[in-house]
């Protein structure tokens, strides 16, 4: 086990991301302002959650676009039961990831066996349906109004007056997402995705089970997401129906790996450094003086990435400047690997 | 080599963004105040709105010389959601280092911003988000000025009492009470607010229908209140909800005696543009308006509208602005009893402000509810006051001292409209 981790941080890949990662860690001990640490926060959060979506939309390419739904049931289950049983909100993420999970294999099981857009559709869906049941259910969950979380703070209570606590807990959070997409990218399982998502037919024919991975990845996906849900609830202190499933949130969990680059463990990462600096600072520039405008240069960015760098920009990385490895791409599977699956 | 070198000047050049967008930009001889408001995204009009009358409220005072013998000067942040609040918060504290935020139109994005002006102790002057509970979190260093969520709700319910229940010759046990609301913050809490105070004051409530804002049919909204035969419907509403619903309420033939709006869609030029003169006689329980108010409840109402005009091109387009003015007026007047920036001490002359009612361009008076109180930092004399549409025009018909036009009782039938009443 040591001799290839010494091999991996012999390679720039590896020396390259251990610095990133030391150099993110000392960041709040550098850096003060509030608003540098908390852009660095939402690039982080949106890294790991982008990281999750990665999993069910990048690696087994079912476009989802309705994990709100996740992140949603992930902070309600955790501040309801909070709110009710008192229980500690490090306990009640647990529980909501696997509330989480129950829900995602029920709605994946169904729309997985079907071909064609249904996923997507069922997952919008499904999130719309939520958010009208939370707020039909207002004796319960408080409906439209939403929960102010009580200010208790300290490690046990999840709450923090500080920037540098959420950091830390969010580059965990991001890290941890980024290893098990690095191990999926390498295991048995990731190669079962990757053949699925290139041709359904053929993986099945090859013995893949496809039905089943596609769910384990849904799950796996969901309760990662469910996470995020829990820390964005717990560092904001509020939620409310409207924000916690919308589309939004969905829309961006997708964009940010398809900027970044779909289906490789790096690219949600990439994607988010990109994105959420630009998105906020577009903002507060132009925000104030020309309404809008943010949002015209924004989409006008997210196009030209689109048309430019289909294969996002880990795709575009790679392709120029490829150095003769045996896996060209994320995409397609060698042939002597799909020999060993079979 | 060239490929390892692409992903770090990547984050160098994203990392150097941040340290720019950083870097404060000072100018020392000026008073600066932050405004917080959706200046994008769906909620921009009326975001956009109010932070005109605080613009004016500014001009104005910097015509007089400013306060404290400075300059006032504005820092706008974009907020159209709770998550951009949190983050334009932040930045207008601890990169533009101002002192005051004025916000922010919404509720739910006067939650996330006030949250984070509190821990950092920097005072908030909300004129936009009604919601109750904005109030209720003890915060100390958060003050607003406007009627609550609540006291729409009970305006409604006085307002049936004192002129709906005489001029239709019924007893509130008698009188049946419809009340609809879309389901969002804003709905919700006036709402049920309605229908708390109508069961308190012994109305009979008969229906209780929340409905999403969104939806694109309202039929079988109409056919519950039609089996339901109230005398008085009461409804919270948006502008495309709200004429959605009286579209289908004059299809389905839903006659009631009263229709009550409470702000919203029923306070907008634009739904009268829709409805044509199917929006006359609605009654609508709103923030004071820019015109057709009487000048003696609100000194100065004309002024405001004369100033805006003279700054955009055109007159108010809703008492959203007006609202505004006036609070970042009696900001003004605090701050030059503060004698300084510093929060504590305009934090203090807040909480000392004592304005009668009847001498604000809204006809407001200014009391801050003391520490303790369940609803800290909230005006306690502000309250809604009633328009009804004529000729799809508003004017002001109760309390009696605002009115310019005597309320007309009963709501007429769709058939006597048809006929030209």
């Amino acid at each position: 086990m040591s001799r290839p981790l010494f091999q991996w941080l012999r390679h720039p890949k590896g020396y390259l991301s251990l610095l990133g990662l030391v150099a993110l860690i000392l960041f709040p001990l550098v850096v003060q302002n509030p608003f540098v640490l908390h852009l660095l926060i939402m690039i982080l959060f949106y890294a790991a959650l982008g990281g999750a979506w990665n999993i069910i939309g990048g690696f087994a390419g079912q476009l989802s676009l309705g994990h709100a739904a996740f992140f949603g049931v992930g902070a309600y289950s955790c501040i309801l039961l909070n709110l009710y049983t008192g229980l500690n909100p490090w306990v009640g993420m647990v529980v909501g990831m696997l509330i989480t999970s129950a829900f995602a294999a029920a709605i994946s099981y169904p729309c997985f066996r079907l071909r064609g857009p249904f996923f997507t559709l069922a997952t919008i869906a499904f999130a719309e349906v939520l958010r009208i049941l939370v707020i039909y259910f207002k004796g319960f969950t408080k409906g439209s109004v939403g929960i102010t979380i009580p200010q208790k703070m300290g490690l046990a209570n999840f709450a923090f007056r500080e920037k540098a606590p959420y950091l830390y807990i969010v580059l965990t959070f991001a890290a941890g997402v980024f290893l098990i997409s690095y191990f999926i990218q390498k295991s048995r399982f990731g190669y079962d995705l990757a053949a699925l998502r290139e041709d359904e037919d053929a993986a099945e024919s090859l013995g893949v089970n496809t039905t089943r991975s596609k769910l384990k990845a849904a799950v796996l996906s969901a309760a990662l997401t469910s996470i995020g849900g829990v820390f964005y609830a717990q560092y904001i202190l509020f939620i409310e129906p409207y924000s916690e499933f919308s589309l939004d949130f969905s829309i961006q969990f997708a964009l940010v790996p398809m900027i970044g680059g779909m289906g490789t463990a790096a690219g949600p990462i990439i994607g988010s450094f990109v994105l959420t600096p630009l998105q906020e600072l577009l903002r507060s520039w132009l925000g104030g003086s020309y309404a809008g405008l943010h949002l015209v240069i924004y989409g006008c960015i997210l196009m030209l990435v689109v048309i430019f760098m289909p294969q996002g920009i880990l795709g575009l990385i790679k392709g120029r400047f490829a150095y003769g490895e045996k896996r060209p791409s994320s995409g397609s599977i060698p042939q002597e690997d799909r020999a060993v699956e079979g | 080599m060239k490929r390892n070198l692409f992903v770090p000047c990547l984050l160098i050049f994203c990392l150097s963004l941040i340290f720019l967008s950083a870097i404060p930009a000072l100018a020392e001889d000026v008073i600066r105040i932050g405004t917080l408001y959706p200046m994008s995204g769906p909620l921009a009009l009326l975001g956009n709105e109010e932070w005109r009358g605080a613009e004016v409220a500014r001009v104005a005072q910097n015509e007089k010389g400013g306060v404290l013998g400075k300059k006032i000067e504005f820092v706008k942040a974009d907020a159209p959601d709770a998550k951009a609040a949190t983050a334009e918060a932040e930045r207008l504290i601890t990169v533009e280092k101002v002192k005051v935020i004025v916000g922010s139109y919404s509720s739910s994005i006067a939650y996330a911003s006030t949250a984070v002006a509190e821990k950092y102790k920097v005072v908030c002057f909300e004129m936009g988000g009604i919601a109750d509970a904005l109030t209720q979190r003890g915060f100390n260093y958060l003050f607003r000025i406007s009627p609550l969520a609540s006291d729409f709700g009970i305006m409604d319910v006085e307002l049936c009492e004192k002129k709906i229940c005489p001029a239709l010759k019924l007893k509130p046990q008698d009188t049946k009470v419809a009340v609809i609301y879309e389901d969002t913050l804003y709905g919700t809490s006036v709402g049920t607010s309605a229908v708390k105070t109508a069961k308190a004051r012994g109305f009979r409530v008969v229906a209780e229908e929340p409905y999403n804002a969104k939806a694109v049919d309202l039929s079988s909204l109409v056919m519950k209140l039609k089996s339901a035969q109230p005398d008085i419907l009461m409804a919270t509403s948006y502008a495309n909800d709200a004429i959605l619903f009286w579209r289908q309420a004059r299809e389905l033939n839903l006659n009631v005696k009263a229709m009550i709006g409470n702000g919203g869609g029923h306070g907008l030029k634009d739904t009268a543009d829709a409805l044509g003169n199917d929006i006359n006689y609605i009654l609508n329980v709103d923030i004071t308006q820019p015109r057709n108010v009487n000048e003696k409840f609100c000194p100065g109402v004309k002024e405001f509208a004369r100033r805006y005009e003279k700054l955009f091109g055109y007159p108010p387009r809703s008492g959203h602005s007006l609202r505004a003015y006036m609070g970042v007026r009696v900001l003004w007047d605090v701050i030059k009893r503060a004698k300084s920036m510093d929060p504590e001490a305009i934090r203090k002359a807040a909480m000392e402000t004592d304005i009668p009612e009847g001498t604000t361009p809204t006809g407001w008076g200014v009391k801050f509810a003391p520490p303790g109180h369940p609803n800290q930092g909230t005006d306690l004399r502000a309250k809604p006051v009633v328009m009804q549409w004529f000729n799809q025009e508003q004017y002001t018909v109760w309390p009696a001292e605002a009115a310019v036009k005597e309320m007309v009782l009963p709501l007429p039938t769709w058939e006597e409209r048809a006929k030209g009443k």
